[in-house]
């Protein structure tokens, strides 16, 4: 007898996995193909592994800077959004101030906002300020953007905290900071892991200003530079691959490492 | 099972001797925005001393230990603890332990972890801080727990945990707000009594919030009972319930509550007689003069608990009225009785060995007249 139902799974699973995992398929294959196994037809395994193609872009032209680029921008925006959204979280979460409710709101409209409304504006404001072209430009702007989901999630953590056991700590001896590093932070622990690794994620493949505010390999990322690489004479569609790949394995990495933290931060609550 | 027999059986578990503290509050006032949480209350606590703060919800009781704790500032008044005012202290140097409604335990770290806390804080040395910890946890019997986690353990062993971390640093004064609350009703009384005793027996200064009253009534020495943020008496359990201050009181204290009855004051040929309208209560000379002198105007409030009240078929020399049964109630090792008479209401607790006629039967009552309250229905203060 068939189980129809079963039967039926399988194939939707299996359709659903084709359609997000053959594109990386086809991304990670095209990766080590020659030109001619690009151009002369479909090839779903190429006949060698040809390294050249991730080696000569990142090592023989700028893209090695452009992945350093990367890397400094979305590291340096996990040190920066952190502190202080930890911080902010905990302001808006446990103490009452004038229009504290509207702050928030303003917050995180900030991320709401369409990025590109504010492109031409941060364009002529960072040539005024030097800024234009400069990783720390890049820092600036996408804080703005990552500094406001930060709080946002980790309030709703802190909320989930009951304040009793904060001012337990305060009776127990501890002051403020203590308190802080003793019990919130580690209580906070699963959710600055994810907070950490969606900004990382955001910042790594954020384009848009990366591609238009930076120019040049000291400040470019990888995501800007992918985007200039079209615009060559001839298009090498097996390096493009390669840097894809490039592009997108420390994001994998970093999920992977941290799924655990995910699953639990997903099924937040059980604090108690 | 540990044996409680001996007098200071849990002070020789410890190895460090344990402080008293006086505690005196004065003029305490307390605002949210505009409601006044705690409205100008004074009250002392005496060394040892375990002192209840009892009331209904939202009547200050709270706000009033979280002050004494630091966790809240008054915005008016003083708070001493052995006669250094405490006000501008915060928490950490008030040298006082809490022990919170949720126990407030902090989950991420172990039973051991979370009694060695207060320890660490004070730069205690490892080795006192284990064997602290262990005295601790033999105490409170949870020695074999020490590696759990606080989600692993049950209400009741959360509970103990909470207490000895408020132990383990050696306090002035243990603040308690509704520690048992969160309890299963056996568990519960089964706590208030090792609770009592453990205060007893260690002589810490004690100020204990709760809205149960029979939870004041047994652990208390004395029962502050409060009421829209002021104190409305401050007394022993027994006097509390003996001779209630005033008619808020009166109707907290005791389960089921006092029965209360308006009637007006009337002068008959120099007697004083109560007039309720459905029954009239003669006062001998000397409780009228007091009644009479004491009351703002003519209206006053009778009050009788239902646990002094004597139902009888025939009317005896007790027997003030008559009512209808409305409903029995067996509880097993009494009875509450519902009587319905005039517009009222009243409940009357009688044993089981009492005969009580059938719903719908009239039936006598009747209360001793030392047992018998009389409260001003205008200032609703005792007269007698």
């Amino acid at each position: 007898m068939v189980n129809w139902e079963k039967t039926a799974s399988i194939i939707l699973v299996g359709l659903m996995l084709i359609f997000t995992l053959f594109p990386l398929y086809w991304l990670i294959v095209t990766s080590f193909k020659t030109r001619l196994e690009v151009i002369g037809g479909v090839v779903f395994i190429p006949h060698q592994l040809n390294w050249m193609n991730y080696y000569r872009p990142l090592f023989e032209d700028v893209y090695g800077a452009y992945l350093r680029n990367s890397f400094i921008l979305s590291i340096a925006e996990i040190a920066l959004c952190l502190p202080p959204g930890i911080l902010a979280a905990y302001a808006f979460s446990r103490l009452k101030f004038k229009a504290d409710n509207h702050f928030l709101f303003w917050f995180l409209t900030n991320r709401m906002a369409p990025p590109a409304a504010f492109l031409i504006p941060y364009w002529v404001l960072y040539t005024y300020l030097n800024l234009f072209d400069t990783i720390y430009g890049l820092i600036i702007i996408n804080s703005i953007g990552n500094l406001p989901f930060v709080i946002w999630v980790l309030k709703g953590f802190i909320d989930a905290i009951p304040g009793d056991i904060e001012e337990a700590a305060y009776i127990d001896g501890y002051t403020f900071w203590q308190m802080l590093r003793k019990i919130l932070l580690p209580l906070l622990r699963p959710a600055i892991a994810v907070c950490s690794l969606f900004v990382f994620i955001f910042t790594w493949n954020e384009m848009l200003f990366a591609s238009l505010l930076t120019t040049s390999p000291a400040a470019m990322p990888l995501t800007g530079g992918l985007l200039h690489y079209m615009s060559q004479i001839w298009v090498n569609w097996s390096e493009i691959a390669a840097l894809s790949v490039v592009a997108n394995l420390p994001v994998i990495i970093v999920i992977y490492f941290l799924q655990k933290h995910i699953a639990t931060a997903l099924t937040f609550g059980a604090v108690r | 099972m540990a044996d409680f027999s001996e007098e200071s059986f849990f002070k020789k578990l410890l190895s460090y001797p344990l402080e008293m503290s006086k505690v005196k509050v004065v003029n305490l006032v307390k605002k949210f925005d505009k409601t006044v949480a705690v409205n100008g209350i004074s009250f002392n606590v005496k060394d040892g001393e375990f002192i209840v703060l009892l009331g209904p919800s939202g009547c200050g009781k709270t706000t009033t230990l979280r002050c004494i704790a630091g966790l809240e500032t008054p915005d008016e008044g003083e708070i001493y603890i052995d006669d250094r005012m405490v006000n501008d202290l915060p928490p950490k140097d008030r040298d006082i332990a809490m022990v919170f409604q949720s126990y407030a335990l902090y989950p991420h770290m172990t039973v051991y972890g979370n009694l060695a806390f207060p320890l660490k804080m004070r730069k205690y040395p490892k080795q006192e801080i284990d064997k602290r910890v262990r005295e601790v946890a033999k105490l409170l019997r949870i020695e074999e727990l020490l590696d759990r986690k606080p989600r692993q353990l049950s209400g009741g062993q959360q509970q103990r945990v909470a207490l000895g971390r408020a132990l383990v640093r050696n306090p002035r004064v243990w603040l308690m707000d509704e520690p048992l609350s969160n309890l299963d009703a056996k568990l519960r009384v089964y706590m208030r009594a090792e609770l009592k005793k453990l205060q007893k027996d260690l002589k810490i200064t004690t100020i204990y919030v709760t809205h149960d009253q029979a939870e004041a009534m047994a652990m208390a020495d004395r029962v502050a009972v409060m009421n829209k943020g002021k104190i409305l008496q401050y007394d022993e359990p027994r006097h509390v319930y003996e001779r209630p201050a005033n008619l808020f009181v009166a109707g907290f204290i005791g389960s089921p509550p006092m029965n209360f009855i308006k009637a007006s004051i009337i002068e008959k040929d120099s007697r004083i007689i109560l007039d309720a309208g459905f029954f009239q209560y003669e006062l001998e000379k000397d409780l009228g003069e007091v009644v009479k002198k004491g009351a703002s105007g003519s209206e006053v409030i009778i009050g009788f608990r239902p646990e002094h009240i004597a139902l009888s078929k025939e009317k005896d020399a007790n027997s003030v009225f008559q009512a209808d049964v409305y409903v029995i109630e067996p509880m097993g090792s009494r009875i509450v009785v519902d009587l319905k008479a005039g517009e009222y209401l009243l409940k009357a607790v009688t044993p089981p060995t009492v005969e009580i006629p059938p719903s719908g039967q009239k039936v006598w009552v009747g209360f001793p007249v030392e047992q018998l309250h009389v409260f001003d229905a205008k200032t609703e203060k005792a007269l007698i």
